[in-house]
Formats: C-alpha cells, structure tokens, sequence
C-alpha cells in the first residue's frame, strides 16, 4: 500500500480521537456503527502495515524476532489479545453484565461453570475479565497512538529544523521530563471528566517524551545521509524529503518503543482505574476489577487475582514483543562468559 | 619441531617454546593460528618474532600466559617451560603467581590497556602489593621509583595521574613500569611501539634495551618493524602465516638470509640514500588464516619455488651455528642471495 | 568541576521554575475552579463570589501566579481546601515519608542489584542472560498495586507475619531501641519490596550487560596479565567502569521511584506524598494536588543532579575534562 495513505490515516486516527473525545471512544470500544468498524479496523491495520513497511526495508528482522523463543511468545500473546479484544462477546459463555439470580450464585468461588468465579453482583468474572481485555487494551493503544503521533511530531520537528527550535523543543521535553508520569497523569485526571477517551488523551499527553528522543535522534542522523542532502539539493521539497525518505527510517525504533509502552499504559490505566479515577460503570476494566476485589480479599481472593494475572501476563507479553523488537534492530552480541579462569 | 639453540647442553634459556599451536574457532571454522612453533628466551637477551599481521605472532606471545581471548582461541599443543614447568597445563593459581612476577607483558595500545579511571601510580602499585607483599605507602614509593625508572620525568605527580592525562609514549613507559613492577624474569613486548610516532619509538625501545641489560631480563619483542628487529635483537624468528620460516642471531640472519620470505622483506624496504626505480614487493598477500596453502604456506608467493614446495612442507634444520631455517630451496637462496623481483 | 556544578546547579533551578510555572498554569488554566466543585446547588451565586475572593480566585491569573511564586519562595503555599492547614505542613508529614520509602527502595536497588549482577557475572553461564532478561520483564510487567494486595493478601491475612499497613505506632521514646528498629522494618518491609523489585533485577541486569562488556576490555587483559586475581579485577577493574552505566538508572530510577510510591502508598496505607495526592484528588483539594505535583518534580531535578555528580565521581574523566 502507498506509504502516503497510511501515514495520513494513521495521523488520522489520534486527530479523530482527540476532537471526539468521549464520543469516538464510546464508538470504538463500543463497537457500534461504521465509525467504530473503521476505528477497529485502523486499530488492527495500522500495526499490520507498519510492519510491513519495515519488513520491506528490513529495518527490523522478522525472523529473528520469530525465531527467538522469548519473542515468539511475546508476539502471539499480543496477537492473541488483540483477537481477544475484536471477538470478545463471543468467547465467553455469560454476559459480563448479567448478575446472577440467587443469593449462592454471588461471590462463587472459580467453578467449572464459573471459571474465574463470580463477584458481589453474581456476574461472573471471566467474562468481565475478557470484556476488560477490550476497554483496557483499546485504551492503552489508542494512547499510544496519541503519543507516537505527538512525539513523532516534535521530535521530528525539533531535529529537522534545529538550532533555536530545537532547543526550546528540547527543553520542553525535559521539563516535561521532570514530572514522575503518574503525578502528572493524576494531576490532569483532575481536570477532566472522567471517561475512556480523556484517559485516552491525558496518557497519550503524558507519554510522548521517550518517542520524541528517539525520533529526534534518528532524524538527526538521517539529515546528515548524503541522500537526503541530494533530494534538498535537488529542489525537494523539505516535507516530502522529511516524510519519504527520513521518517521511514525511523519506523523501526519507533515500533519497539510504542509497543513498550502499550505495556506502560495499561498499568497505569489499571492505576487509574483502580484508585476510581479511570473508567466508570458501565465500562468494565481490569483496574476496576481489582477496586472491586480489595474489599474482599480475603474472602474472594478470585476477584482481585485473574484480573491481576491477566494484566502482567499482557504487559509482559507487549514487553517481550518490544524487547524482540528492539533486539532485532540492534542486536548486541554479549559474547563470553565472565569466567576468569584460564 | 626446530630449536634456536645449536647446543643443548649450554643451554640457559630461562622460557623455551616448544611446538605451540593455537587453535582458532569462528563461527564454526576451525584452525591453527599458530602451527607448531619454538622459541628460546634467555636472560639479557632479546628475541624479536617477526611478521606480517595476521601470521600468529600476537597469539603465540599472549599464549605463553595463557591470556588468548576466549572462547575464540584455545592453546592446543606444545609446551611451555618456564622454571622448570610447562604452564600449558599448570593450574590456574601457578599462572596467576607467574602471571606479572615470573613474565610480564606489555601490550601494543596503551591507552586502552590502561584502566581509565584508576591513577598510574595506583596500577603499578597494586603489582607490588601482590607480589611483593607490599603495604600500601611501600608500594607506593616504589611505584614513584618505577616511574623514575622508566625515564618519566616529577615522577610523584605523574603517579597521581590519570592514563588519558598522560602522552602516548609516557602511557608506553607506564605500561612498562607497571610490567616491571613483579620482578620478571621475562618481558613479553607485544609491538610495544607500534602506536607511537618515530622519536617516541626509539626513546622507548632505548629503555627497554637498558631495563633488559641491567636487570638481566629476557625479552620478547613481538614486531612486524624489520628493521626494529634488526637493530634492537640480538636473535631473530621470522614468522609466517603461523610457523617459524627462519631464526637465528639476528646480524647473521640479516646478512645472509636462508628463506626467500626474510629475504622479500629485507629487500622490499626503502633504503635511504639509494635510488630505486622501482619499489620491489612481495607479489600476493598473507593467505586467510582458514585458507593456507599445502606444502610450504609460501610458496605462492615464492620466487624460488618448485614443485616440491607446493607438495611437502618443509622441515625446519639447522643451518649454521644458531641458526635454523625451513625451507626445500635454502642452498640456492644462501647462494643467489638477493630478491627476484617477478 | 566546580564550573560544571554551578552549571548544572543553574540549569536545575531554572528546571525547577519552570516546573512550578508549568504545573501552576495547568491547574488554573482550566475551566472550572475548586469552588465550583465544593459548593453544592444551595450556595447562592454571592456565596460563590465570597468563597472565591476569600481564596483570592477572582484576580486574574497573572497576579495570582506572582503571588503563588511569591509565596512559594517565602514557604507559603497555600492552604489546603480540605483540612484548612498550611498546604506546606501537610507536605512537611508526607514527603519525609515518601522520602523515607524510596531511599529505602532506592538503597534495595542498588545494593542488592549490584550483589546480584555481580554474583550472576562470576557465575557465567551464559542462559542466565536470558533468563535474567525474563525475570526483569516479568517484574517488570507487574502491576505495582497489585503486586502490593497480593503480598498483603499472603504475609498479613494467611501468614499474619507482617502488618498490612501504615506506619508503626511505636515512638522511639516509649520502647527500646530494638522494638522500634523491629516495627519499622516490619511496616516497611512490604512497601520497600515491592517498591524496589523492579529496580532491582534492572539493576542487575544492567551491571551483568556491563561486565560483560567491560571484562572484554583491554585493561582487563592487562589485569589478568599483572597476575590479579578474579575478585580483585572484577570488584575493582572491571567493576568501576561498568558501574557508570549503572549512574543513567539513578536518572532514570527516581521518577519511576516516585511513580511506584503513589501505588504502593495507597495500597500499604503509607502517609506519603502519593496518597496525599490521591486523597486530595478525590477531594478536589487542588493547593495539594498542585503542591506535591510541584515537589515531586523538584525531587526528580534534584535525583538528576544528584545522578550527575555520581557520574563524575565514578568516571573521573569527566571531572577532568569539564
């Protein structure tokens, strides 16, 4: 696929989520109407193609990354969940909303008809925990679609023109640096309403700081490439250089990076979640999962450990696709042993 | 297999090699770097092992203290007697007692074999404190008196300094007061001044040459420099492409060579004074360590070749008093006495 | 080196104002102010005005912001909305707190992390690479709070071998020295573990990678050729150069540091400075919020100030050079 048309739906796809806010949100992870089937679609496209472009350019080995145990796993399990997210009604035997009749059928312990138990309402916990996948996996994506788009764009800025813009640019992402993330993501929760896609934006608003190093590192050096010095010699047009024949080359650190810190953004939207300050009823989130079951911990220990157990098993699996990622593009053989003896 | 000595039974050689092979593994290809080779080290003497880079003669000096880079290299045959014991099999705890108080080395690059974030004064000191039991304040006055030694002028400042604060021929002298320090009996000098410019070599080569005679050391001096061996060595090894090709006093050697190899390299160099046409070389380049010819390995490139060459290799005889050489053709090449040009 | 630390000394407070200007204009820059949020649908609209020029709201943002940096430099920042005490008091309880906790995990970190890469680097094999690698990401992928409840969940509920929670009531004077000592690290224990897991195996791992790196280092062979033994070059030669990559995990540590604490105050009961946020979030109590957003920030300034002059010392090149 031309490379013009994803970028400009992947710069799409932020934009929409930003300006609609609540709306796109309840859209996309809703899963109601066109909109939300495009928005699924980018979701699932997006990584697809990227992947494909460095593929071609072999920025980042495939291979290696598949044939590296570690890896493999990290990347199935991602793929996995993301499978788990599109089709999650389907997968689950209860509704996550359907609270159970009888009195015995509230705070079951895990059965086999009730595999993760049921809580205080009688619903059952497996599927809030599939359900979750959704709201918690669609968040933390979306975010860092947000990031890698502001990131890219001020770290590409900042190295492209230099001197005095890239200083100030630099400066600013250090002071933005400065603020430990959970403060500052606590900070700007207070000042919005509470709902899916402001959490969308105040993570993504709060995690742009890596990606913009790194863009801006990688543009520096591609500026110096005698290449791009001839497509500005020849008259090319500094945005068409920038987009064709720089940014690409970032692509690759770009794509270990943001999947990293997909893993990032789900622990601190389950926080978030967790202190109540995340998504609200009826959404149903790992985060808020937990809240339910540290009331109960110790009589329904179910409540607050698979939703626990799912999250670090997904971030773990976004970390070690991330780390394949990034060994891939920079492979450091640490070869020896540490053994003095000889 | 050959022996630098005539005559066993004056025989005061303080370190004999004998036979050594070192065997090279990378990336699954196996060879022998250094094919059988000996050597003799005797007291107030130097040996300079002579080559071109790449035949072995690195490998065969770090090989002697056990110090090859593992698991790349490995000693694979052959002897090493030094005070009655063959360390190639001597446990690990005998080679650390050796190691800087029996033979000390120095290496090529001193900058990078100088730890950077300790004093020199400090580096040389800790020698003493280990090998000589030294407390800290003795060792430390002693390390101020190495450094005098080796010619460094306010030796109490410069002790305090740090490597990269230092010129390269003073890291040089330090780097020699450190392998001082132990006492040794033997000095390994692996091309001690190959980083260095023209004057700072000879300062340092004159050193070694007074540390060698007053302390009564015997020296190595592992060089590809021809014309540094001829001036500095009292005997010669020339070394090709892991095997000795020729040895002996280095002036008769020099004068009338047995090997057409020490014979190309002793007329491929400019002479001052003379007019030359044209710069004769040696046609051809060092074969691949993995990629040796049969028979004799310079054949190739030999103008005095003839069939047997290629077929048999050759066997190292003695060729007068002290002297041995390794070659079919020897009689012919002591005769002609001169490079045939191709 | 002097001039290098007057240099970064002026760039950090100049980060240090630029953080309190930042986070003072996010909060009042937005629609909306706290006494909106406290009134109730009774409060009639003179109330309103009242409250807010009682609070000094009604003044245009700039001379609000002259005095709240005013009052920043003199010590006065604000009160709090909530508990109507001086904002700085109720950050001179939390924060001695929070500092006691991280430091805590910070010393973790670093001490046991150090141990332990070095232990793994003698140890040699090469798949503990591999799984050292594992192991960090897992820890990694942990959910701090969670990691909290379950600890909570088997040592105080089943194993009952350690308080659930907050800080020990025990003051030195009432019982010996022992006792006290005991019931601090009792209550600290939990908090400090889970705080400082993660820090730890990175640490470790950190310091394995650099070894591993520094042992194929010239000088190294020049140890090993002047007779040294093992532990002397790996504790002393190979040690000091590789712990210089260990000096960017201090950077880096002490916002995640303090990140971890909001979670593990929370889950633990701790009074620091993270659940004072938290509390004063819920409570829309914004002097607080603002005011420990600010200081968190100042410690990180200062942790990378701190981190830089560790540099120095640990690479004297630096202090030469500079």
């Amino acid at each position: 696929m031309n490379p013009r048309r994803w970028w400009i739906l992947a710069a799409a796809l932020p934009c929409v989520l930003v300006l609609h806010g609540a709306e796109a949100g309840r859209m996309l992870l809703g899963l109601e109407g066109e909109a939300a089937a495009v928005a699924a679609w980018l979701a699932v496209f997006w990584p697809f193609a990227w992947a494909k472009a460095t593929w071609r350019r072999r920025a980042i080995e495939w291979v290696a990354i598949l044939r590296d145990p570690l890896s493999r796993a990290g990347l199935f399990t991602v793929l996995g969940l993301a499978f788990v997210g599109i089709f999650a009604p389907l997968l689950v035997v209860h509704s996550p909303d359907l609270m159970g009749d009888a009195v015995i059928d509230r705070y079951a312990a895990p059965s086999v008809s009730h595999w993760m138990g049921t809580d205080l309402l009688g619903r059952d916990v497996f599927s809030r925990v599939v359900h979750g996948a959704r709201v918690s996996l669609g968040i933390a994506v979306a975010s860092v679609v947000v990031s890698v788009g502001l990131g890219t764009m001020i770290g590409a800025l900042a190295a492209w023109h230099g001197r005095w813009v890239d200083g100030v640019l630099m400066r600013f992402t250090d002071l933005a640096l400065a603020f430990p993330r959970l403060f500052l993501v606590l900070l700007l929760v207070a000042l919005v309403e509470p709902g899916p896609g402001w959490i969308v934006v105040v993570l993504g608003a709060t995690g742009w700081m890596g990606v913009a190093r790194v863009v801006r590192g990688q543009v520096l050096q591609q500026r110096e490439v005698e290449y791009v010095e001839a497509a500005r010699a020849l008259g090319v047009p500094d945005l068409e250089v920038l987009r064709r024949h720089v940014l690409p080359a970032t692509l690759a650190p770009v794509l270990a990076l943001s999947t990293l810190r997909v893993g990032n953004a789900i622990l601190a939207e389950s926080f978030l979640s967790f202190l109540g300050l995340g998504v609200q009823d009826p959404w149903v989130s790992w985060g808020m999962l937990i809240r339910a079951g540290r009331d109960n911990l110790v009589d329904a220990w179910w409540l607050a450990v698979f939703p626990g157990a799912a999250i670090t098993w997904t971030v773990l699996g976004f970390n070690l696709l991330g780390d394949g990622l990034r060994d891939a593009l920079d492979p450091r053989s640490l070869s020896g042993t540490g053994s003095l003896d000889d | 297999m050959t022996s630098t000595s005539a005559n066993p039974a004056v025989d005061d050689a303080v370190l004999r090699v004998e036979d050594l092979v070192v065997e090279l593994e990378v990336e699954g290809r196996r060879t022998n770097v250094v094919d059988g080779i000996d050597l003799e080290l005797r007291r107030g003497r130097t040996l300079a092992l002579v080559g071109e880079s790449g035949c072995g003669k690195s490998m065969s000096a770090l090989a002697i203290l056990r110090l090859l880079p593992r698991p790349a290299a490995r000693l694979a045959g052959g002897r090493v007697l030094f005070d009655g014991q063959d360390l190639t099999n001597a446990p690990v705890r005998t080679m650390r007692r050796i190691r800087g108080r029996g033979i000390a080395m120095v290496f090529q690059e001193p900058m990078t074999s100088l730890n950077p974030v300790f004093s020199c004064g400090e580096q040389i000191a800790e020698v003493r404190r280990l090998h000589a039991a030294e407390s800290r304040s003795k060792a430390w006055e002693r390390a101020v008196a190495l450094i005098e030694e080796v010619g460094i002028d306010r030796p109490a400042d410069r002790a305090r300094q740090l490597p990269h604060e230092m010129s390269g021929g003073m890291r040089q002298r330090v780097m020699i007061a450190m392998a001082l320090a132990g006492d040794p009996a033997v000095l390994l000098a692996d091309e001690p001044t190959t980083a260095l410019d023209v004057t700072t070599q000879r300062q340092i080569l004159d050193l070694l040459d007074e540390l060698c005679a007053r302390r009564r050391m015997a020296v190595l001096l592992v060089t590809h420099d021809l014309a540094l061996a001829a001036q500095r060595a009292q005997e010669i090894a020339v070394m090709y492409a892991g095997r000795i090709v020729e040895s002996g006093p280095s002036d008769a050697v020099f004068r009338a060579p047995s090997h057409p190899y020490t014979l190309g390299l002793l007329a491929c160099r400019p002479v001052l004074g003379k007019r030359q046409e044209r710069l004769p070389s040696i046609p051809g380049n060092v074969p691949d360590v993995f990629d040796r010819p049969s028979g004799c390995r310079f054949h190739p490139r030999c103008p005095y070749a003839v069939a047997r060459c290629h077929e048999e290799v050759p066997a190292a005889v003695e060729d007068g008093p002290g002297r041995m050489v390794a070659c079919h053709e020897r009689t012919t090449v002591r005769a002609r006495g001169e490079w045939i040009d191709a | 080196m002097t001039v290098y630390l007057l240099r970064r000394l002026f760039t950090s407070l100049l980060l240090v104002w630029g953080v309190l200007t930042v986070t003072f204009f996010m909060v009042h820059l937005t629609p909306g102010d706290p006494i909106d949020l406290l009134s109730g649908p009774e409060t009639s609209a003179e109330d309103l005005e009242r409250l807010r020029a009682a609070y000094g709201l009604d003044r245009p943002v700039a001379v609000r912001y002259v005095d709240w940096m005013g009052g920043v430099l003199r010590g006065d920042l604000g009160i709090s909305i909530v508990s109507q005490r001086p904002v700085l008091d109720v950050l001179l309880e939390a924060v001695p707190r929070t500092l006691q906790l991280t430091v805590s995990a910070f010393v973790l970190h670093f001490a046991v992390g150090i141990a332990l890469g070095l232990w793994w680097t003698r140890r040699g094999a090469r798949w503990s690479t591999r799984a050292s690698d594992v192991g960090t990401l897992v820890l990694y992928s942990l959910p701090t709070f969670w990691l909290g409840l379950m600890l909570q969940l088997l040592l105080s509920y089943h194993l009952r071998w350690l308080p659930s929670g907050g800080t020990p009531s025990v003051a030195l004077d009432e019982v010996g020295f022992l006792t006290w000592f005991v019931e601090n690290v009792r209550h600290l224990a939990m908090p400090v573990f889970v705080l400082g897991l993660a820090g730890t195996a990175s640490v470790a791992r950190v310091l394995r990678n650099s070894l591993l790196l520094t042992l194929q280092e010239d000088f190294v062979r020049t140890a090993r050729a002047k007779g040294l033994p093992p532990r002397v070059i790996f504790g002393k030669h190979a040690l000091r150069p590789a712990s210089v990559a260990l000096v960017s995990l201090v950077g880096l540590g002490i916002p995640f540091l303090l990140s971890g604490a909001v979670a593990t105050e929370v889950v633990f009961g701790w009074p620091g400075m993270g659940r004072v946020t938290v509390e004063a979030l819920m409570a829309r109590d914004t002097p607080v919020v603002l005011a420990t957003t600010a200081v968190s920030a100042v410690l990180v300034v200062l942790g990378n100030l701190l981190a830089d002059l560790a540099y120095a010392w640990v690479d004297p090149r630096i202090r030469t050079q500079t």
